[in-house]
């Protein structure tokens, strides 16, 4: 029995929803879950339903957010110089009293300082809590490249914390960018 | 800072708040409206040149012979004529009822009809719409879109509204098509599609909007238009008919989500305290497992009707189940307990009670006293579509209460009037 596009939505929504919310904000969350979805219902029959759902929908998702970059890299500068997490600052104003961590902020000086396709498998892995092996059917790339992609990632992640972790959340602004 | 990375990303990840249910239709809406799926099947390889010196005879043919081709006044033409030239556009729908008002005491039945009324001048963009369910004027909202009309934004924002904001455009602009030549009670109707999520249904006589449809799962959803016409600009028509306070629409529609308890570690008790009501320690071979206090938190903009506005609630949810081993749920039930409800899928065998204060805050407002309305959510299994959890709403003893159930409407009704005033 195949799985039907309702079931689908009503499965992957909140994950994929979350996922590009978290990258660009809710209002690109909105669009582009949306375009996500509309996607996926136009080439649903494409879809091969004895493979795993979440890697192809999150292959589009990531195609559409990779369009969106420069976007993503503004939102986490941002939220890096300000302290202000621009993601949750549009969403629910009953989450605006959420507190802006500074802990938080160097996070996304961190994210923002990472290569874009590095970036983008670290988060798969994080966010949208995709195996190796999904990630690479997601993004159509080799195992062994995804493999040492989120190896330096996670690399260049954990050393960017630890050095932006000594410096002051206002400098953090002064932290090069390889994108 | 965490030497713990990925730990430290999903903390991060997690403190985005969960899409609303309004946001979630819409996405839905949007995502199966823009085309439809292409069909299973094997696709035949036809060579280029035959393909498009195919294409082209049939295009030319189409355009000799079709009724609606442009050239010739046809039909989208017609449907333009049809709908006039003011500048106000002005939509009277019949929206698919989806309630039941069961009185309490004679077990009367009265099906709820609701209709939305919209003017929009697209000069301005201004729009009034006007939502009412029976007799009762649930909302009444006067605002502007901000996205140019016909465009993918502007359907996408509202699908009733779009009828107002993007039909005439699509025909104006020729981006209206007919899909389907239909009959629908009786009746020939062309589906035009363009400006508007679905498709809008044609009189085959009159050219008139009559119908708009949108497909939901392999079905579609039929809305009834009553009246679709572009008229004269009236002052009296942008104004205010309901209270200010009774005012909502998609984006500011009231959200109260039952999600957390005032003190999520306290142990589960059954005791239900005065000025709370209780169905009893069983009713209808339920038992009751629990009782929880919980509490809303509202902000600035997440509420914007009822009165009074306190920015907490404070309310009580009881929970009854078979009397199975199944562990029932320490934590209130996830739940918009003042918005729109997203169809209600999962299944559940516990039966669900919210109370809070009362207000003056739809649904529980327009309910008639005395009653109770129902609300019935569908599931889709395999490829039938069921009723599941039905909602139930009331005002008894102050109170506004909320029965979420997998139950029959019988068994619900005989918890409604069961409900009683606890001891002190």
């Amino acid at each position: 029995v195949g799985l039907s596009f309702d079931d689908a939505f009503d499965a992957e929504f909140e994950p994929v929803y979350g996922y590009i919310a978290r990258r660009l904000g809710v209002s690109a969350a909105d669009d582009l879950t949306a375009e996500t979805f509309a996607v996926a219902f136009r080439r649903w029959q494409d879809f091969d339903s004895s493979r795993p759902l979440r890697p192809w929908l999150f292959g589009i998702a990531s195609n559409l957010i990779r369009h969106r970059w420069r976007e993503e890299r503004r939102m986490l500068q941002a939220y890096a110089r300000t302290g202000i997490d621009p993601a949750l600052a549009e969403g629910d104003p009953l989450l605006e009293r959420i507190s802006a961590q500074a802990e938080r902020a160097t996070l996304a000086a961190a994210l923002a300082d990472l290569r874009r396709e590095e970036r983008e498998v670290l988060l798969l892995h994080a966010w949208a809590d995709l195996s190796d092996t999904e990630i690479a059917e997601s993004l159509s790339l080799p195992l062994g490249t995804v493999k040492s992609r989120l190896s330096r990632a996670r690399e260049r992640f954990r050393n960017h914390l630890d050095l932006i972790g000594q410096v002051e959340t206002g400098n953090v602004k002064s932290v090069g960018e390889r994108l | 800072v965490k030497n713990d990375d990925l730990q430290f990303l999903r903390e991060f990840r997690a403190e985005l708040p969960a899409p609303d249910d309004e946001t979630r239709r819409k996405i839905y809406h949007h995502a199966t409206s823009q085309a439809n799926p292409r069909t299973r099947g094997r696709r035949w390889r036809i060579p280029s040149v035959a393909l498009a010196a195919g294409v082209t005879a049939a295009v030319v043919a189409v355009l000799l012979v079709s009724p609606w081709s442009a050239t010739d006044g046809g039909l989208v033409q017609r449907a333009l004529a049809a709908v006039g030239t003011g500048p106000v556009m002005h939509i009277v729908m019949e929206v698919p009822p989806n309630t039941v008002d069961v009185n309490l005491k004679t077990g009367r039945e009265t099906a709820g009809t609701s209709r939305q009324e919209i003017w929009f001048d697209r000069r301005n963009n201004r729009y009034q719409i006007i939502f009412t369910t029976g007799n009762h004027l649930v909302s009444d909202y006067i605002g502007r879109s901000h996205y140019p009309p016909g465009s993918e934004a502007a359907v996408a924002n509202n699908f009733y509204v779009s009828l107002a904001t993007g039909y005439r455009e699509a025909l104006r602009s020729g981006t209206a098509k007919l899909v389907e030549r239909d009959t629908f009670d009786g009746h020939r109707i062309y589906w035009l599609n363009g400006g508007v999520p679905g498709e809008v249904g044609i009189d085959a006589q009159t050219y008139k909007p009559v119908l708009q449809r949108y497909r939901r799962g392999k079905r579609y959803v039929y809305t009834r238009i009553l009246l679709a016409k572009a008229i004269a600009y009236r002052p009296a028509d942008f104004k205010r008919r309901g209270p200010k306070e009774q005012v909502s629409d998609t984006r500011r529609f009231a959200r109260g989500y039952v999600f957390g308890s005032t003190n999520p570690s306290a142990t589960p008790s059954t005791t239900v305290h005065s000025p709370w009501l209780t169905a009893g320690t069983t009713i209808a071979g339920l038992k009751l497992r629990t009782v929880t206090p919980f509490t809303i938190r509202k902000g600035r903009r997440s509420f914007s009707y009822g009165t009074p506005r306190p920015k907490l609630i404070h309310g009580l949810e009881l929970v009854y189940g078979p009397r199975s081993h199944e562990p029932a749920p320490t934590r209130p039930t996830r739940i918009n307990l003042y918005g729109p409800q997203w169809q209600p899928r999962a299944t559940t065998p516990f039966t669900t009670i919210y109370e809070v204060p009362a207000g003056n805050t739809p649904p529980w407002a327009v309910v008639p006293a005395d009653s109770i309305q129902f609300q019935t959510g569908l599931t889709t299994i395999g490829e039938h579509v069921v009723p599941t959890l039905r909602l139930g709403y009331l005002r008894k003893h102050g109170l506004y209460i909320t029965i979420h159930t997998p139950q029959s409407q019988a068994t619900a009704l005989q918890i409604a009037r069961s409900l009683r005033t606890s001891p002190k």
